[in-house]
């Protein structure tokens, strides 16, 4: 228990809770508190390790793209925020021994899931989803693209007016804006996928494709799940698959629960649109926000426009439509998350798709 | 020293007095402020910048709103007008005390000099108060 790493003494086990590729611990430096993250994948070839020379090689080879994707990222994250703020950065990152390991602040959360955010009052959940607008308009301003938007990378905070903020963690999946990583590196959740992130993986889609535009995607799924409770639906299209991007891309109506609030239900439908440049920027969508909560907090909520459809309407849907809100969390993770062991058989199975259609 | 909002904990830049987020009024010396490198001085250009309400497009707000935003003290351009047109109004009622036909309207005259001071300062702070809001780079 009383382990260091890198200068960060451990303050607790090292658990997986919530990791795929990595485990995480608490720690501390100089009297602060902080998150502290190993990875598991990729293991630096120290001498003692084993292995030919050529396996060890191959190794270094992927721990040096590995260190310089994350470097650079680090790099371009380090000016964005400080101690405090809604966007959780990373600190430090370092290798020591045969593992790499990534440090953030630590934040203290609350239990609150999805399901409890949308029966807070209206201009609440819109607080809630305007702060992590905000987070990913300056990630975006600074052409990152954080790539694994979804509840469990959103931490909740009770702050000191009693309101809840949204916390932006985990950037290991971010990239630069038109170049991520190739699609057998990419981690994420296929459930907040975008059209695009489907057709990178399945090859009809350059990496170019692959813009700011896919977060907006995820937090339209995000906010549709924030604002009902139930997250959108999305009609089923025969062989389309059953994630909201492919059946997106596929030209599958979607239902953002919302359709008696016009603008409200406007603004998600954009967010989902399956063509990424009809999609609106992460500050349309800030202000777009700003002008729902400014109209909430003026009519004191607008149960009668904005509660999520009924249980009637719903029986109804359900025959017809698919539900495609992601599986809420219990928790509020603050674990690193890498690929999920779903995400990865998905991955897996669009690789080899392609590369039997190839073939 | 940056400004942690109390109601959404975004970091908001030194100079700012509204969120740039939730639009609330921003206290001073937050403890998250506090945590602050001292290196980290918001709003100013590259390096450890702590940005996350900077860059933001700026919004109009009524003039009116923004009056109550500043303290009196604040708008020395404002006292030195006021103390020169009372000092031209002493002056005229003086004159005024020596041209006897005017001594029957005085008080009108008075109640009219008055009511345009009133308005001139009116005018004044707002003025002040749109220049020193567009200075503070508050979104």
């Amino acid at each position: 228990m009383s382990r260091s790493v890198g200068g960060y003494r451990i303050t607790t086990d090292f658990t997986t809770a919530g990791g795929g590729q990595c485990r995480w611990a608490f720690a501390v430096r100089d009297g602060d508190e902080y998150f502290l993250k190993e990875f598991l994948a990729p293991t630096y070839p120290i001498p003692e390790s084993p292995g030919s020379a050529t396996t060890k090689e191959r190794k270094l080879r992927k721990c040096e793209k590995f260190e310089e994707h994350h470097q650079s990222v680090t790099s371009a994250l380090a000016p964005l925020s400080k101690t405090g703020g809604n966007l959780v950065t990373t600190r430090d990152f370092f290798r020591e021994g045969a593992k790499y390991y990534k440090v953030t602040e630590k934040v203290d959360v609350t239990s609150l899931s999805p399901r409890m955010i949308s029966r807070e009052p209206v201009e609440r959940r819109i607080l809630v989803l305007l702060t992590v607008a905000h987070s990913l308009e300056i990630l975006h301003r600074a052409g990152l693209v954080h790539g694994d938007l979804k509840p469990e990378n959103i931490l909740i905070k009770e702050t000191a007016k009693g309101y809840y903020a949204a916390k932006l963690i985990d950037f290991d999946n971010a990239f630069f804006s038109g170049r991520p990583v190739p699609p057998e590196d990419m981690v994420g959740d296929p459930n907040y996928y975008s059209p695009e992130i489907f057709g990178y993986f399945n090859g009809g889609v350059t990496g170019e494709r692959l813009t700011t535009a896919s977060d907006v995607f995820a937090l339209g799924l995000v906010a549709a799940l924030f604002l009902t409770g139930r997250g959108a639906a999305f009609e089923s299209v025969a062989d389309a698959g059953r994630y909201p991007g492919e059946l997106r891309g596929a030209g599958a109506d979607c239902s953002t629960g919302l359709r008696r609030t016009a603008r409200a239900d406007a603004l998600i439908q954009r967010m989902l649109s399956a063509d990424p440049d009809e999609r609106p920027t992460a500050l349309q969508v800030f202000d777009g926000l700003k002008e729902l909560r400014t109209e909430a907090k003026r009519t004191g909520g607008w149960p009668r426009e904005t509660e999520s459809e009924g249980p009637s309407t719903g029986r109804r849907l359900r025959g017809k439509l698919l539900e495609a809100a992601a599986p809420e969390p219990d928790a509020p993770k603050h674990a690193a998350s890498g690929a999920s062991g779903e995400g990865g058989r998905l991955r897996g199975s669009l690789l080899r798709g392609r590369d039997s259609s190839s073939a | 020293m940056n400004k942690s909002c109390a109601v959404c904990e975004t970091l908001n830049p030194r100079r700012a007095f509204r969120c740039a987020v939730c639009d609330e009024r921003l206290e001073d010396g937050t403890p998250a402020s506090a945590a602050l490198p001292a290196t980290a001085e918001a709003g100013a250009p590259g390096g450890s910048v702590l940005s996350e309400a900077s860059g933001r497009k700026t919004e109009s707000r009524p003039l009116g709103e923004l009056i109550g935003e500043y303290p009196w003290y604040g708008r020395i351009v404002i006292w030195p007008i006021v103390v020169v047109l009372l000092a031209v109004l002493l002056s005229l009622m003086a004159v005024w005390g020596v041209l006897g036909w005017l001594w029957r309207a005085r008080w009108v005259i008075l109640l009219l000099v008055f009511s345009f001071l009133v308005v001139l300062s009116g005018l004044a702070v707002l003025w002040e108060s749109s220049v020193i809001y567009e200075r503070s780079g508050v979104p």
